[in-house]
């Protein structure tokens, strides 16, 4: 008796028991279409959000700078009696809508990878399965984690609903955040742990597989790539997280 | 136009549904150890799929995408709803209809103690076993699956079947009586 039949035993026993079960695949391909469709819509309207909070957060950019240079687009005065601010001011620092706006866009024609996260784990010891659905998970053999990374429109809802938990929901970098979820018999400050050492990536959430280098980014301060470091737990722990009282 | 593409799009989904969802049901009951769960976790996972259908279809292994997608949304799911999970009524299972087509009382008895077993161990041991054996994925595959080293695969698959064998008649007779 040997390991390799155990094994081939084990396979042969799941196929028997398993060769008269069949699922109902008209009502799969029905119910899954209709789902997914809405997840479409939903997905949508997350990148719909994005975009009008982005736009909104370059033209209040404008508006400061505008501000500043105390001159509206026509020429004219903004406020009359406070003069226009000599040219070395400080909006010509700002980085301007256009440098914002056309950032460059990654178009290739050779066929994507089907996911890129924004956020990746580097730590000895740890190595992560590549991500699909919007999740990974990572592990050191012993211990194991999931990550998920979700729309930045999501997040207010992840900040009060009692089913909306996780052992770490980081704030919004750009256009997404994650949730770290330890997996049973995982400890809840693993996963707390490895959210603080994971390295952000901007990815354009409408194209998610293509990335974006991005020479100044306002919401981002750090660059292209920043550590997702808190300073107080309170920004990042959620009240209902399991791991809140590892900080308190 | 557009619609000729939807009507194509949501055709070769089809297809694709029917090519491979008795596998990836057969995965998810192994997994869940309760139809109606399983139907739900192939019904998400599907559902993810469809929706980002374009990209997915374009993929050399769209098979091995939906697997992947299934085994997240199964340990997710477990993290989310395992304060809530209650064993099988074995008579509740039984009358559903994926399987009321045949098998005898003597063959439901043999069946669930291995679904049984499965279902006392944690969900990524089963979810190791389940890869390795019923999937045919190699050590490696699966570790790379879910993110894994290959000893701890391997360690794991070990233990699991170490626990697994006892509780399982058939399996237990075969190794006693080859």
């Amino acid at each position: 008796m040997n390991a390799a039949n155990d094994d081939h035993r084990l396979t042969t026993a799941l196929r028997d028991r398993l060769d008269d079960v069949h699922p109902d695949l008209d009502r799969l391909v029905a119910v899954a279409t209709r789902q997914g469709a809405r997840i479409r819509r939903r997905n949508r309207l997350a990148v719909w959000v994005g975009s009008v909070a982005g736009v909104a957060a370059v033209a209040a950019a404008v508006a400061v700078g505008s501000s500043w240079t105390g001159a509206d687009p026509s020429g004219a005065p903004h406020r009359p009696g406070i003069a226009n601010g000599p040219s070395s001011s400080p909006a010509t620092s700002m980085p301007s809508p256009s440098a914002v706006t056309t950032a460059p866009r990654v178009r290739s024609h050779m066929a994507p990878p089907i996911e890129t996260s924004p956020v990746s784990l580097d730590r000895p010891g740890w190595s992560c399965a590549p991500p699909a659905d919007e999740k990974f998970t990572c592990s050191n053999g012993d211990h194991s984690v999931l990550i998920t990374w979700r729309p930045a429109a999501d997040r207010p809802s992840w900040g009060g609903d009692p089913d909306k938990t996780a052992d770490f929901i980081s704030d919004v970098h750009g256009d997404f955040f994650v949730t770290v979820d330890a997996i049973p018999g995982t400890p809840s400050s693993d996963a707390v742990l490895l959210a603080q050492a994971l390295t952000w990536t901007k990815v354009r959430p409408a194209a998610r597989s293509a990335k974006i280098s991005v020479a100044s980014s306002t919401d981002w301060g750090a660059g292209v790539s920043s550590r997702m470091d808190c300073p107080t737990a309170s920004c990042a722990v959620h009240p209902y997280s399991r791991s809140a009282a590892l900080f308190q | 136009m557009s619609t000729r593409a939807g009507d194509d799009e949501a055709a070769d989904f089809e297809a694709f549904v029917r090519a491979s969802g008795t596998q990836l049901y057969r995965t998810a009951y192994l997994l869940c150890g309760d139809h109606h769960l399983a139907e739900d976790l192939t019904q998400n996972t599907y559902a993810k799929v469809f929706a980002r259908w374009r990209r997915i279809a374009r993929a050399d292994n769209p098979v091995g995408y939906a697997r992947t997608t299934l085994i997240n949304t199964y340990l997710s799911h477990r993290r989310l709803r395992r304060s809530a999970e209650t064993p099988t009524d074995t008579s509740a299972d039984a009358r559903y209809p994926g399987r009321a087509a045949g098998p005898s009382d003597d063959e439901l008895a043999d069946r669930h103690d291995l679904i049984a077993a499965l279902r006392m161990l944690g969900p990524l041991d089963r979810t190791v076993l389940v890869a390795r054996f019923w999937e045919d994925r190699s050590v490696s595959e699966t570790a790379t699956d879910l993110g894994l080293s290959e000893a701890a695969v391997r360690q794991r698959s070990h233990r699991a079947l170490a626990r697994l064998r006892p509780h399982v008649h058939s399996l237990h007779e075969e190794r006693t009586n080859p």
